[in-house]
């Protein structure tokens, strides 16, 4: 081979559309989200657990699980990070806490952004509230996001 | 807070867009250079089997020995066998639908036993046979930027070949 | 080569495939293949050791999924292992689970695929596996009728009826399947008629995109002893890659991938004749006329040979050799657990457990393949009865293009035969061969009278 160095690099892209489907449960528990500004989560009764997001079955005894319970709306932080980077994707400009949050009643935490507070002031063990969005459409944004409620 | 189950079934509709960089290595970027400075392609010759490699690899696919010689292979060459879609499909690369009918082509190039895959400007099924001739039409200088697309299409030639 | 302990498959699941699932996501998806596996072998997840899970990923636009599976797979606290290899991921999975049974660390492995295919775009995601920087913006997945061109050149209209024929006796298979996702009723004519997509590649011609799981449960003799299902062996399997015959088409000098992963499996096993000592084909199938040209590449016979067997219906559930009793993937084609759903498919065949979609009559040997993007091949064999594991001497010519004409020195290692429980699994076999599927196959014969002038 020559010396020559024949690397470049070419830009591309990989763009292609998606569909999700929440199915039953998961749309039942966005719908909650929606309409009545509640938190839903299920029990296993095999196992006592309350878990969010809501499920058709145990992850702990395979059973089948069908009773919805509500959670919350309040919970204590369990961890926490600060974002500081910028990327498309992010839901909100940076700095912002993503946190995850044991809802009261749940035994799974539930993964959302923590405002209405500056980053140094947040800690574990905090009590927040979620905060709706105004205009909601089925979606885990519909709680635009949590706030510390003392 | 009542309990009616819901027939709702949401659907989320998401688009996946994530910008790329790639990168070429010495060896395709060799060949990408070539058409982009000089339009000619060039392909790798195996020392042991004396294969033409297309795309071009840094070993030879079948022997697995390094490949450093190169060899020219003409612009123009036989249509060994080809795909005339009618159905629009995604391309990734853009997000947006294909436009059909579009003929793509694999080409015995003149020089050698390796093929290339390229679009054709025939879209007529009655108007494009296997063992044709065709040619490589390039895009001007300016316009190539390193890529295959750099030829915009091979031009089917009225001549036949007899297989 | 040989393995270490031999491996059963104790456990065959798979979900309703269809085309539109959106009452359930993925979680939910799986959840029913695998209870469904855990119901068929009588056991329950403490009896699994590990779960090896395997999709396209792209095709959902959902990332490392096996990790959100757990809360539905039951792979909570147990090993696990990820594997994506494109269209062969189900027969790839199948084999790693089996190598990961054979090699002694696990005793019981639950193999898991799946696809939620709807979601995403298929085409596209297939195209995203072509090198950007040389065919990607002309790829179009799955779809090219190059191969059929091929036949097209070399027979004329006769080889389109055949992959017509073909297709009709895929849908007529399909609609023994319960499981089956597309169960039409159609005949030579309409795949004739139907939507050009790439000629000659029409759209009856292609598989559909389907929403489903597919689970196998594979376990070690000793364990499998205990277990209450009828057993059946995974004899061997092979896996090649050949993609540098992917520029379909022209001059073929070289075997294509199926060609030399089927030469090599046999003269490792030592068969000599498929035709004769196979008594069942699951073949991975994206297109009728993939179907129609790989036949010839598995079973080792020319393109002549195959036309003729198509014509006679030789492929029929009740007739010389089947091929996809359950319809194939033409029918079903939930990517992550196609190749997998040929396993399965292939076991309940070896079990007599195929119900309307038996194949009649009794066999000993099963197989199963899985074909990937790129032109690679999986092919997996399967046996009812366990002998002693055999000392098996891997030659594997030098030079793929030779027939393999030095198949006599393995085959004759295998006499110590220690048979571990063969009576029961005999008994229920026969007693599944008398209740032969009835359905006629009148049903094609109605498009001959359009056609003109075939032999």
């Amino acid at each position: 081979m020559s010396e020559k160095n024949w690397c470049f690099e070419v830009p591309g892209k990989l763009e292609i559309p998606f569909k999700y489907y929440a199915g039953e449960w998961g749309s039942k528990f966005l719908a909650a989200l929606r309409d009545n500004m509640k938190i839903m989560g299920s029990k296993c009764p095999a196992c006592n657990k309350v878990f969010i997001p809501p499920r058709s079955s145990c992850e702990q005894c395979f059973g089948k699980i069908s009773e919805w319970v509500e959670i919350g709306p309040k919970g204590k932080v369990t961890s926490f990070c600060v974002v500081n980077y910028k990327e498309p994707y992010l839901p909100v400009e940076p700095p912002f806490v993503l946190a995850l949050i044991r809802l009261e009643g749940a035994d799974s935490d539930l993964t959302h952004i923590i405002s209405e507070v500056s980053p140094e002031n947040v800690r574990i063990g905090m009590t927040v509230a979620p905060v709706f969005a105004e205009q909601r459409k089925a979606s885990i944004l519909d709680i635009k996001y949590f706030k510390p409620a003392g | 807070m009542t309990e009616e189950k819901k027939q709702e079934l949401v659907e989320i509709q998401e688009l996946v867009s994530v910008p790329n960089s790639f990168a070429t290595g010495p060896v395709m970027g060799r060949f990408l250079s070539e058409i982009r400075d000089n339009k000619r392609i060039v392909a790798n010759k195996c020392p042991k089997c004396g294969r033409t490699q297309l795309p071009p690899r840094i070993v030879c696919a079948v022997c697995h020995v390094q490949v450093d010689d190169w060899v020219e292979l003409q612009p123009r060459g036989e249509i060994t066998s080809y795909d005339m879609i009618f159905i629009p499909t995604l391309n990734p690369l853009t997000g947006k639908m294909r436009e059909v009918p579009y003929t793509s082509a694999s080409i015995l190039l003149d020089g050698g036993d390796a093929t290339l895959t390229h679009f054709l400007d025939v879209t007529d099924p009655k108007k494009v046979k296997v063992g044709m001739r065709c040619e490589a039409v390039f895009r001007p200088d300016g316009e190539r930027t390193g890529s295959v697309m750099d030829i915009a299409y091979f031009q089917v030639l009225n001549e036949e070949v007899n297989k | 080569m040989s393995k270490n302990r031999p491996v059963a498959i104790v456990g065959i699941g798979q979900s309703k495939h269809r085309g539109h699932r959106p009452d359930i996501n993925q979680v939910e998806l799986v959840r029913e293949a695998v209870t469904d596996a855990l119901q068929d072998s009588g056991l329950s997840l403490k009896d699994i050791d590990c779960i090896v899970h395997g999709d396209m990923e792209l095709f959902e636009g959902i990332h490392q999924p096996d990790m959100w599976h757990t809360i539905g797979d039951g792979a909570y606290l147990k090993s696990g292992f990820r594997i994506t290899t494109g269209g062969t991921t189900g027969a790839t999975i199948a084999c790693a689970a089996d190598n990961l049974v054979a090699s002694g660390y696990y005793d019981v492995v639950l193999a898991l695929g799946f696809e939620k295919q709807e979601e995403g775009h298929t085409t596209t995601g297939i195209t995203n596996m072509a090198d950007p920087l040389w065919m990607r913006e002309i790829q179009t997945g799955a779809i090219t009728g190059s191969t059929g061109l091929e036949w097209v050149n070399e027979f004329g209209e006769r080889a389109e009826w055949a992959a017509a024929k073909l297709r009709v006796l895929m849908a007529d298979n399909a609609r023994r399947n319960p499981k089956a996702h597309l169960r039409v009723n159609i005949t030579e004519q309409t795949v004739m008629d139907s939507r050009l997509l790439a000629y000659p590649l029409r759209l009856l011609h292609m598989c559909p995109e389907s929403n489903g799981a597919c689970a196998v449960i594979f376990a070690s003799a000793d364990k499998a002893k205990k277990f209450p299902q009828k057993k059946i062996w995974v004899w061997d399997h092979i896996t090649t890659h050949r993609e540098e015959t992917f520029y379909r088409g022209g001059p073929r000098k070289d075997p294509l991938t199926q060609e030399v992963a089927a030469r090599r499996l046999y003269q490792k096993v030592g068969i000599k004749n498929p035709l004769k000592e196979i008594g069942v084909f699951e073949m991975y199938d994206p297109s009728s006329w993939w179907q129609l040209d790989w036949i010839g590449n598995f079973l080792l016979l020319d393109r002549k040979t195959v036309l003729e067997m198509v014509e006679r219906n030789a492929f029929a559930i009740e007739g010389e050799f089947p091929i996809n009793p359950s319809g194939g993937v033409v029918s079903t084609n939930p990517i992550g657990a196609t190749a997998l759903i040929r396993v399965a498919e292939a076991g309940l065949q070896l079990r007599g457990d195929a119900g309307e979609h038996q194949v009649p009559g009794k066999f000993d040997v099963a197989m199963a393949s899985g074909f990937g993007g790129t032109f690679w091949t999986v092919l997996m064999l399967l046996k009812k009865e366990l002998e002693a594991a055999k000392e098996v001497k891997v030659a594997v010519p030098a030079d793929k293009t030779k027939p393999a004409k030095k198949k006599t020195a393995p085959a004759k290692a295998k006499k110590a035969v220690k048979k571990a429980k063969p009576k029961k699994a005999k008994k229920v076999v026969k007693k599944a061969a008398k209740k032969p599927a009835k359905k006629s196959k009148a049903k094609p014969r109605k498009g001959k009278l359009k056609k003109k002038g075939r032999k």
